[in-house]
């Protein structure tokens, strides 16, 4: 009974066992057990999703990159200056040939059992690709075979940008043959360069991977576009599934790029450039600047070397190519020096005993610069007597005599980086006389001179130890401020840099921007080369203030100079106007607002003014174009090679108001003998002899082109007045001499010899620019002519009439000047009345647009 | 049966019982996953067949021949379900017989008869099928440990009796006499007795499953065993000693065996063999990534696209990850929680030990499996061969599985509801 109790008890107690541990289990296996794997779920499917996912994607897609449109360069006037176009690559599939070799066999058996006509498929897809194509794209067939070979490939490339004419051919054939996976046409895109080399430096080039050089690869993100792309799904064997998903993404084309570059104005540089390169003989080219006053845009860089952008590894320039060749010479006779002494050298351990050898040895090794484990046997081998071993230097490579090809590849390939180089950015050059006005900029500034202070040069001026020459031996005088800057005086700079000091000096340099890049949208830019401030003593205060014994790029000074004449403000240059994206819309205008101003209105004005007089009075007199008011200094330095010259010019005009500033720049013209200032044509090696006249005819150009009217003062009219000589007894010959002497013009009546009457008179003042009139052997009339009527004719008409009439006209003016627009409105004798001939007669012009202007 | 044409009334209360209403939810839960599973079957399997020349270019070869599986596993179900579970207890020993029959034959068997895939000697040829025999070992495990161990009561009591004192050395006892009594008593107070033959019985499926190779299996049929073992009142600390046994000896196991150490270095990071050995696991983490909060859309995975291997067997809950996304595969883990959690709560309510013993034993295997085929998807685990019940590819299996679950149904039917009650009363 207990035991049955008991058994009862423990059945009870063990059911509750049951229970619980099932519980327990219930939990374990129902609960628990779940709770890590939604844990992870939740990480693989949420957390991880987006990184798993892209990677899940990249594996299940087959992606084709669609090529965006490249951005279109476009100059000021809307000329395209660079664009792409599509193009072909041409590429073959091995394996699709072999596969549709297979399906066009079974064809031809399906075709024979049918007893169908078999001819349609009697053809073989290698020789039809092969030999179409080899005849399309001149190319070899035995090697287009050997691709062919290759059955395992399905991308073999066999031309790069084809173009439109030979796309069209391959199209046929694939079209003619249905044979489209077996040859395919690649897009991909081929830049254009219409104008060649214009502004080559600038706008630079393309190569595989896009912008290389030049605004092309400044403006890259600009101009690249994103590319498109097609996304296809393919399964896990790399079949496309195209019924599955097809995703296309629209290529974004690039912007476009709207320079500021003016084409009439790029031309008028570039050819002034190469015709002046080519008469000084230019040993490395030059540079023309143009740049707009007011906001900085460039409106011509022109340079000499250059290069055709449509073939920029190939040199054009016969300067260039001549030096390359003497380039090759002398690296063939080096290497051949070389070569000697390291014979001679080797012979020389030959002819040692072999333990001296080894000791020299020794004590040789530490001095190497790599000491090879190989050296020792070799030198051993050598010294066994074969002397064929190879020499090598003391870096280990091997000494061989260059022949003539290989060193005219050396030097061939550094003149094409030579001609890519943009002078006007990256080369730097002495300034010379030119920086002087900034001197002048900054003493006015300052106050530590006017126009009333004087300066005293002999010739010489002693500065520290050493003793600067003027560029007039003998001196220059006692002279003011205006003469000073005219004869471009270095003592009297010098001293005007003595007043300013160390440190106002050095910080104008900083404040004109010569200390940092002028930040002009072009890659490359070099900062100028100035000695750092602690290194700025009293001597390099004195050459400083003439412009030497330190460099800076052209834009530099352009950019400097620009800030001495228009008003004081420090613009920043820029090539690129506006960009725009394909729909049109603009994404960037350039800002054209000044960095800073350096000088007040002022002051600029006051350098405006002498700087007028260095052309119209002084060095820069070769700049002088009647009818324009041109401001300019002239400059010449010279290389740290005798007999090398940078010489410049920088002019700016109209002078009273500038709205463009040039730099003409030529480096190294050939001098005759190699260390004289003179060329072989005679031309004097200087600034004001050389860069002044073509900047005059440049600005005069520019002037014109952009609508400026010319402007005479009373003496460029009409000249001074002159005595009229006698010219009686003279031939014609002799007599057009003295005429000339005088500036007068003259006309004949009748045909003798000698002249026998002359108007007017002898002795008696004429303007020059007049034509006076001879009588050869004809009678003089002596009644006398009708005053002309000359209301509203411009000054020349008024002038030429007048003459035609035997009478003179002395012009006046109501504001000084003369210029197309100013008309006659009043006569010192009114017209009709009878005067005598000869005579000369005051007229008075009205510049009608300015009074109608009000 | 010759019960099932009888009226009720002519029935013993035996027999009245065993006709008692199977329990709704569970039946529910097992039809929800089995139809789930199927669909998911078809997704994942209609790329392969349609470009297999082995299926006939049939999208619908592997999902029509599930479905077949799938019927004759409902009506599998039902049968088993009508049976009246107490006579199983006889069963136990015959059925364990025949599985390890089964599991040397596998090994020993020649070639068509026998199938070795990918080195692992696992399948039976039975000609329109295969099958394999640790399928048939699992459930002979239940039963036998089930039927075996509803009878422990009787045996603890005497067990009991023997370990209430201390063997005392009786006067001229013999040394040799008196340590096998201290023995006996050890052995009887601290349980170790009672576990020999659950021991040895395991110890032979195991090797025998071991020698296929077989590992999860093994593994499953082992926490099976200890979960019906634990249940039925095996004192605590052998739960422990065993797991602890079980990590040390599993960790020299990976230490000394490369075949394991290499999927371990795969399992910590899949990328360091992504062509080789973590390919598959990569490509699995792939899809059930891609998935996402809401998944790509039914039929629309992207990695059944031939990139994951396996995509209708081991890997299927990966694509179903894909396509119904967190939430999709997160409800259908619930689910299986559900039909675990319901399976306990029968266990519980069971009409006596045999019936509760045999559900846990059954649900423990299934919950087990799950968890380690999910785990494994999800790279949780370092990767086995295991498959997901109801959703992976493989007629025998299914069938099998839902015979497991007609088990359980069978023990439902005899919970005393109030029904009973009434009748007792």
């Amino acid at each position: 009974m207990s035991q049955e109790r008991n058994s009862g008890a423990m059945a009870r107690e063990a059911n509750r066992l049951v229970l619980t541990r099932t519980i327990v289990l219930m939990i374990l296996f129902g609960l628990v057990i779940f709770a890590p794997l939604i844990w992870q779920l939740y990480q693989l499917q949420i957390v991880r999703h987006d990184e798993l996912e892209k990677r899940a994607v990249r594996q299940q897609t087959s992606e084709m990159p669609i090529t965006a449109n490249r951005g279109t360069i476009y100059d000021a006037d809307g000329n395209v200056l660079a664009i792409s176009s599509t193009v072909y690559d041409v590429v073959i599939s091995p394996k699709a040939i072999v596969e549709s070799q297979q399906e066009l066999d079974k064809k031809r058996e399906a075709a024979q059992k049918k007893g169908d006509d078999t001819a349609p498929y009697d053809w073989n897809v290698e020789d039809v690709v092969v030999s179409n194509l080899s005849s399309i794209l001149s190319l070899d067939a035995a090697s287009l075979r050997e691709k062919c070979a290759d059955t395992d490939s399905q991308y073999k490339r066999l031309a790069q940008k084809v173009e439109r004419d030979r796309e069209e051919q391959i199209r046929e054939l694939i079209e003619s043959y249905d044979i489209g996976g077996c040859i395919y046409l690649q897009p991909n895109a081929k830049r254009y360069y219409p104008n060649a080399d214009m502004a080559a430096q600038i706008i630079g080039f393309t190569n595989d991977k896009g912008g290389a050089y030049g605004l092309e690869s400044k403006y890259e993100a600009q101009l690249a576009g994103t590319p498109g792309l097609l996304v296809t799904a393919k399964n896990g064997r790399g079949t496309d599934l195209m019924n599955f998903f097809q995703d296309y993404y629209d290529p974004e084309d690039g912007n476009d790029l709207h320079l500021t570059l003016d084409p009439t104005i790029q031309s008028f540089c570039q050819s002034a450039l190469e015709q002046y390169c080519e008469r000084y003989e230019t040993q490395n080219g030059g540079v023309i600047l143009v740049m707009e006053c007011k906001t900085g845009r460039m409106l011509g860089m022109a340079q000499m070397p250059t290069f055709d952008l449509n073939n920029y590894t190939e040199v054009t320039d016969e300067t260039l190519l001549s030096k390359v060749e003497k380039q090759a010479k002398k690296l063939v006779e080096d290497s051949e020096k070389q070569y000697q002494q390291a014979l001679e050298k080797a012979l020389a351990e030959l002819s040692q005993p072999e333990q001296q050898e080894q000791t020299g040895e020794a004590s040789e090794q530490p001095t190497q610069e790599q000491p090879t484990q190989e050296q020792p046997t070799q030198e051993q081998t050598a010294s066994a007597g074969q002397i064929s071993q190879p020499l090598l230097d003391e870096n280990g490579n091997e000494i061989t005599v260059l022949t003539y090809d290989e060193a005219y590849q050396q030097a061939y390939s550094s003149a094409i980086y030579k001609q890519w180089t943009n002078k006007c950015i990256t080369d730097t050059y002495e300034p010379g006389s030119t920086f002087k006005a900034l001197v002048l900029a900054a003493g006015l500034e300052e106050g530590v001179i006017n126009e009333n202070s004087t300066f005293d040069c002999s010739g010489s001026v002693q500065v520290d130890t050493w003793t600067i020459r003027c560029s007039n031996r003998s001196g220059h005088g006692h002279q003011n401020l205006a003469e000073a800057i005219g004869h471009s005086c270095n003592p009297a700079l010098i001293s005007i840099g003595q007043k300013l000091g160390r440190e106002t000096f050095y910080e104008y340099m900083e404040r004109f921007g010569i200390l940092d890049p002028t930040g002009i949208d072009l890659p490359y830019e070099n900062v100028g080369k100035v000695w750092p401030y602690d290194e700025f003593h009293i001597t390099q205060l004195a050459t400083a203030s003439f412009g030497q014994r330190f460099e800076l790029t052209p834009i530099q000074l352009i950019t400097a100079f620009n800030a001495v004449v228009n008003g004081g403000y420090l613009y920043t240059p820029h090539v690129v106007q506006s960009i725009n994206d394909s729909t049109g819309s603009i994404v960037y205008q350039a800002d054209e607002r000044p960095a800073r101003q350096v000088i007040s209105e002022e002051t600029s004005r006051r350098c405006r003014e002498i700087l007028e007089g260095v052309v119209s009075k002084y060095t820069g007199n070769n700049a002088y174009q009647p009818g324009y008011r041109i401001g300019g200094k002239t400059g010449t330095a010279q290389t740290l090679v005798k007999g090398e010259y940078w010489v410049s010019f920088v002019g700016f005009a109209p002078a009273d108001d500038p709205d463009i500033i040039t730099l003409v720049m030529f480096d190294r013209p050939k001098s005759v003998d190699g260390t004289s200032t003179i060329t072989d044509r005679g031309d004097v090696i200087s600034g004001g002899a050389m860069a002044a006249p073509v900047a005059g005819e440049l600005i005069a150009r520019i002037l014109d082109y952009r609508g400026y009217e010319k402007g005479y003062s009373s003496s460029e009219l009409t000249g001074s007045l002159t005595p009229m000589p006698d010219c009686h007894g003279m031939t014609e010959q002799q007599a057009k001499e003295t005429l000339s002497d005088k500036k007068l013009k003259y006309r004949t009546v009748g045909s003798g010899d000698t002249v026998t009457g002359q108007l007017p008179d002898e002795g008696r003042s004429v303007p020059q620019n007049s034509t006076v009139i001879l009588y050869m052997g004809e009678e003089m009339p002596s009644e006398l002519v009708e005053m002309p009527d000359l209301y509203g004719k411009s000054p020349k008409e008024a002038m030429d009439i007048m003459n035609e009439a035997g009478i003179f006209m002395r012009a006046e003016s109501t504001n000084g000047y003369y210029t197309k627009s100013s008309v006659c409105t009043g006569q010192e004798v009114s017209p009709g009345t009878m005067v005598r001939r000869g005579h000369v007669f005051k007229v008075t012009f009205t510049d009608s647009s300015g009074s109608n202007g009000g | 049966m010759p019960a099932m044409w009888r009226t009720k009334r002519d029935l013993t209360r035996e027999q009245q019982w065993a006709q008692g209403p199977i329990d709704l939810p569970f039946l529910m839960l097992t039809m929800l996953l089995l139809g789930i599973g199927l669909v998911m079957l078809f997704s994942a399997s209609s790329y392969v067949a349609s470009v297999s020349a082995k299926t006939h270019y049939d999208p619908m070869y592997y999902f029509k021949r599930q479905a077949v599986f799938a019927a004759l596993g409902i009506a599998v179900m039902y049968l088993v379900s009508r049976i009246d579970y107490q006579h199983m207890r006889i069963l136990g020993v015959p059925v364990l017989m025949i599985a390890i029959l089964l599991l040397v034959a596998v090994k020993v068997l020649p070639r068509p008869l026998a199938i070795t895939l990918n080195g692992c000697k696992r399948w039976l040829n039975l000609g329109f099928t295969t099958f394999q025999p640790s399928e048939i070992a699992k459930i002979a495990v239940v039963i036998h440990f089930s039927s075996m161990l509803s009878k422990r009561r009787v045996a603890q009591v005497r067990m009991k009796e023997i370990s209430r004192h201390r063997p005392v050395r009786k006067r001229g006892e013999t040394g040799m006499s008196y340590r096998l009594r201290v023995l006996k008593w050890v052995s009887a107070k601290t349980g170790f007795g009672e576990l020999v033959p659950y021991v040895a019985v395991l110890a032979l499926i195991g090797g025998l499953l071991m020698l296929e190779p077989h590992m999860s299996a093994t593994l499953l049929i082992f926490v099976a065993a200890a979960a019906i073992l634990f249940t039925a009142g095996v004192h605590w600390g052998w739960f422990v000693l065993g797991g602890s046994l079980a990590g040390i000896g599993g960790f020299a196991f990976i230490q000394f065996t490369g075949y394991n150490s290499g999927r371990l270095s795969v399992w910590k990071d899949p990328w360091s063999d992504p062509r080789g050995k973590g390919f598959q696991i990569i490509q699995s983490l792939y899809a059930v990534s891609s998935g996402g909060v809401s998944g790509l859309g039914f039929g629309l995975s992207r990695q059944k696209y031939m990139y994951l291997p396996e995509n209708m067997n081991d890997y299927i809950f990966a694509i179903v990850c894909e396509e119904l996304g967190f939430i999709g595969s997160t409800v259908i883990v619930l689910l299986f929680a559900l039909l675990v959690l319901r399976g306990y709560w029968l266990a519980l309510h069971a009409r006596d030990r045999f019936g509760s013993l045999m559900v846990v034993g059954v649900i423990t295997l299934m919950a087990v499996q799950v968890a380690l085929n999910i785990a494994v998807v999800t790279n949780l685990l370092p990767s086995t061969g295991i498959s997901l019940p109801f959703f992976s590819y493989g007629g025998t299996a299914l069938v099998i599985q839902m015979a497991e679950m007609g088990l359980v149904l069978a023990v439902s039917r005899q919970i005393e509801g109030p029904r009973h009650r009434e009748t007792e009363g």
